[in-house]
């Protein structure tokens, strides 16, 4: 357990390290923010004394030096638009993800497993066509498309639902709809697949030779072997949610990590960009070990090795 | 309350196909056989002759589709097993009939602890509540002579051997006293040491519980040791059907005595070994007439031309071939 845990941690900093040289340069090739946060008016002193003061002024490579310096003592910099350490504003911005995040998985999930092992137990019937074409469109729609479309036709056209920020009920129903497509796609496609092996296995035929009823022949003896796959795509979607989250929130003006970033990066405000992203890194790292600790958990056969 | 002489379970000219796209196996095509209280019925046949098809169709486990079943009758009890509604029948399933599968490993379901799979039935039943349930379980581990049953009773598939999986099965199967156990080779996939033993166990069981059982095997030794009743498959038919001490020592059908000549018996002096030429038919493309001419030593052109009559060489003792009698009589 303590050598996969290292090995698992080794892999991502090692990962992570790279995302966040490349994130650094990259933000800093968007150019100086000086000009952003410095009136047009503002004095050549003006200017480079603020450069200064954030180091702008020095080599991009003397900069990364020193964050890295920064970073190790525990230092993830200062937001420049919010003046505040980068940290607290991202720690912030986080639970309003995670509730977004929280409502749209257990909705995806729930909604995915009765869909998937329904169309599964009648293969080829009216159910399984329109789920399995529904699911292969929700997986393969993009975000970002699906997210404008749904906002001009239930929004501006219909005036349903509001166009952005959060609230009470109506505002949770299109960023979490929009949300919630892929990882649905994604699992009703993994949960169907399962779920017909499983409905053809052997030990299905074993719980009904006993005399079990249908209902618990599904819903226990199969689907609790088909939650194994589910458990097995769960880090793809935990990634997924996370890229959508960014689209999502910003279309919809969603307070979150994702909008936090996208903004942070139209200020050119780097400490928040890089203090997010690693941030951000550490979550998918507990993510995919708790992940990896539930499949332990739900696979005896893995448990005993 | 049908009367105690009347037969159990009753197989009549049952047919069943798997459909595939153009392709139709005709897997059962006309099977017939009886099964009286605690006997034990032995379904012998090469592999593909239909035996688990059929054993499957008893307990209504064909997934349809591909599997159709296109006619006959199956009666337990005097009740029409086919006919009823599924609810209805899974109810009779675990509770009057008890099914053991070859493969233990794959039959038993990986994420359950085995406890939980024994107490299943009694819970699934309404026979007895979780706890209660549990300690059946565990002494149903104990009986069918699992070490530790307590301890092993929360142990998963995967952490038992070969046989004692089988045990676990056997126990699930018993454990609301069936009067009908269905054993599809229940030890073919085990060591030759503890195929003894499990078939040992069988034995035991049925006797204590008078338990009728089908016993499907490739065994002729066993079948001649344990089967009151023999039923000879061939091409998804029962071509030959007896009392075991009738037709084992004079077979009348000539598939029959090719079997029995071709596997080594340990209960019978054997000169020699003579393997059946040729190869199982081809379920999708049965041969005309008799099933069995294009590898038969006696085939004549009627074989080839028409499906040969039921004769009755001695009572209760039937084989489906133009020649039965001459076969028979050793001629
Ligand atoms: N699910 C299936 N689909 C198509 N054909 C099948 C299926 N199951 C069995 N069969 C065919 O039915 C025939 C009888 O099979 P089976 O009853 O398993 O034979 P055995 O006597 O060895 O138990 C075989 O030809 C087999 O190929
Ligand atoms: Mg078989």
């Amino acid at each position: 357990m303590l050598a996969y845990l290292t090995r698992r941690a080794v892999h991502s900093v090692i990962a992570l390290t790279g995302l966040v040289i490349a994130v650094f340069f990259l933000a800093r090739l968007t150019g100086d923010p000086t000009n952003l946060y410095l009136p047009p008016e503002a004095s050549r002193e003006a200017r480079e004394e603020f450069s200064r003061k954030h180091g702008f002024d020095r080599p991009a490579t003397e900069q990364f030096a020193r964050f890295v310096g920064d970073v190790l003592d525990g230092n993830l910099g200062f937001s420049l638009k919010k003046q505040r350490p980068a940290v607290e504003v991202v720690l912030e911005a986080y639970p309003t993800t995670l509730k977004l995040a929280a409502v749209t998985l257990l909705i995806a999930i729930s909604l995915a497993i009765a869909v998937g092992a329904l169309a599964a137990y009648r293969p080829g019937r009216v159910f399984d066509r329109v789920g399995s074409t529904g699911s292969l469109i929700g997986a393969s729609a993009p975000d970002f498309w699906v997210a404008i479309t749904a906002i001009l036709l239930f929004a501006e056209s219909l005036r349903w639902l509001p166009t952005s920020g959060t609230g009470g009920f109506p505002y949770w129903v299109l960023p979490v709809t929009v949300l919630a497509l892929r990882p649905f796609g994604l699992l009703v496609q993994v949960v169907r697949g399962a779920m017909m092996d499983a409905l053809a296995s052997a030990y299905v035929k074993t719980a009904r030779a006993k005399g079990v009823a249908e209902r618990s022949v599904i819903f226990v003896h199969a689907l609790r072997n088909a939650l194994l796959a589910a458990v097995t795509v769960a880090g793809d979607i935990a990634v997924g949610m996370i890229n959508g989250a960014v689209i999502v929130e910003t279309v919809f003006g969603w307070p979150g990590v994702g909008k936090l970033m996208i903004d942070a990066v139209e200020q050119r405000d780097f400490a928040v960009i890089q203090a997010s992203i690693m941030i951000t890194a550490a979550a998918i790292f507990l993510m995919n070990i708790l992940i990896d600790l539930l499949y332990v958990a739900l696979d005896p056969r893995i448990r005993h090795q | 309350m049908p009367n105690a002489d009347a037969p159990l379970l009753e197989v009549d000219d049952l047919r069943i196909e798997f459909r595939s796209g153009r392709e139709i196996v005709r897997a059962v095509n006309g099977a017939s056989f009886t099964v009286r209280r605690g006997e034990t019925t032995a379904v012998l046949g090469e592999s593909g002759s239909g035996k688990s098809v059929t054993a499957a169709a008893i307990m209504r486990l064909l997934a349809s589709p591909p599997a159709h079943i296109t006619g006959g009758r199956i009666r337990f009890n005097g009740a029409d097993v086919l006919g009823a509604p599924m609810a209805q029948w899974r109810k009779r399933c675990g509770r009057d009939i008890g099914m053991v599968f070859q493969d233990a490993l794959a039959s038993l379901n990986p994420v359950f602890t085995v406890g939980w799979q024994i107490a299943e039935p009694f819970k699934a039943h309404g026979v007895l509540p979780a706890k209660a349930a549990l300690e059946r379980a565990v002494a149903l581990l104990g009986r069918v002579g699992i070490p530790e049953p307590h301890a092993r009773a929360h142990d998963y598939p995967h952490q038992f051997s070969g046989g004692m999986r089988q045990r676990v099965m056997i126990a699930m199967a018993i454990a609301l006293d069936p009067s009908l156990l269905i054993a599809d080779e229940p030890t073919t996939a085990l060591d030759v040491t503890v195929q003894a033993q499990i078939m040992d166990l069988l034995l035991d069981l049925q006797r204590e519980r008078h338990m009728a059982m089908v016993l499907i095997t490739h065994d002729l030794g066993v079948v001649a040791e344990v089967a009151d009743r023999v039923a000879v498959m061939y091409g998804g038919r029962v071509v030959e059907s007896g009392l075991a001490r009738d037709v084992l020592p004079r077979p009348a059908h000539p598939y029959t005595l090719a079997l029995l000549e071709s596997v080594p018996r340990s209960d019978i002096e054997q000169q020699q070994l003579n393997p059946i030429v040729g190869s199982p038919p081809n379920m999708a493309t049965l041969p005309s007439g008799c099933a069995f001419h294009p590898r038969c030593r006696r085939a004549t052109s009627e074989c080839r031309a028409a499906r040969p009559p039921t004769v009755k060489v001695a009572p209760g003792h039937h084989a489906e071939c133009f020649y039965a009698q001459q076969v028979f009589d050793g001629r």
